[in-house]
């Protein structure tokens, strides 16, 4: 069975302590009520690796919006945390399937053009199991 | 048999990289790849008599030579957008989706090249921050 990356990663994200100590949001989607800060988790590709269905190297993009308060320092913030917890992913089991590890590094940081935002962009390969 | 001591040139990319055939093997490279980010490149389908016509982000896929280096780099304004996303636009990562598959991995830079950004492009330095995994 293939394994739901964005799902998983979620997930983990969401239920580990770090992350939840700084009182952000992990989402799919950007949410509704945009006060507050939120991470935003996005499947990029799935690498040319044939690994088969059981096993899968994908990509994977976060978005680390900063609250309308926050600014700059807090979406650096996000995107250290996200980075730091990433690296130490040791096998995990989430509800969409077994995670082995993942390799993150911070991305561009920049201002959305939309809302006026700060965000910081943090990439990263997932090896995960179906 | 006579005993050979291996010593490491530690100067060895760097002498490499002042190759003109380096150079020339990684344009190639980035050709192939820019070919792809084309292939795949959003292209808005209504106003066709629009000027410019559609596609300013497509043809404003080039390759660079600075240097040593060789870069895919995205010129149109809308380039950065495309590639990351914003909170109202899905990030398309046209320029890295080419590179993942054409076997390449991608190393990030901790931080963006501050010259492209004042220009609104992104930009990937093939000799640094894209190595091939075989």
């Amino acid at each position: 069975m293939s394994a739901d990356a964005e799902k998983a990663v979620s997930s983990y994200l969401r239920d580990h302590a770090d992350i939840m100590a700084l009182g952000t949001r992990v989402v799919g989607k950007p949410p509704s009520d945009t006060a507050g800060s939120w991470i935003q988790v996005t499947l990029i590709n799935e690498a040319p690796l044939d690994l088969g269905d059981y096993a899968q190297e994908v990509y994977v993009q976060f978005d680390c919006y900063a609250g309308a308060e926050g600014g700059q320092p807090e979406a650096n913030r996000l995107a250290m945390a996200v980075k730091s917890v990433l690296n130490q992913l040791r096998n995990s089991s989430e509800s969409g399937g077994l995670l082995g590890s993942a390799r993150a590094s911070r991305g561009p940081r920049d201002v959305d053009p939309d809302i006026k935002r700060d965000r910081c962009i943090v990439t990263s390969y997932v090896w995960l199991h179906g | 048999m006579a005993k050979v001591r291996f010593i490491p040139n530690p100067r060895f990319e760097q002498e490499i990289a002042r190759e003109v055939e380096y150079v020339a093997g990684l344009t190639a490279r980035a050709e192939v790849i820019k070919d792809r980010a084309q292939q795949i490149a959003p292209v808005r389908k209504t106003d066709l008599e629009r000027k410019p016509p559609p596609g300013s982000y497509k043809r404003g896929l080039k390759v660079k030579v600075i240097g040593p280096h060789v870069y895919l780099a995205g010129t149109d304004f809308k380039s950065h957008w495309i590639e990351w996303g914003s909170v109202n636009n899905r990030e398309f990562a046209v320029i890295r989706r080419a590179c993942l598959e054409s076997g390449l991995r991608i190393l990030e830079l901790p931080k963006r090249n501050t010259r492209a950004d004042r220009r609104g492009v992104i930009e990937h330095p093939f000799s640094q921050v894209v190595r091939g995994v075989g």
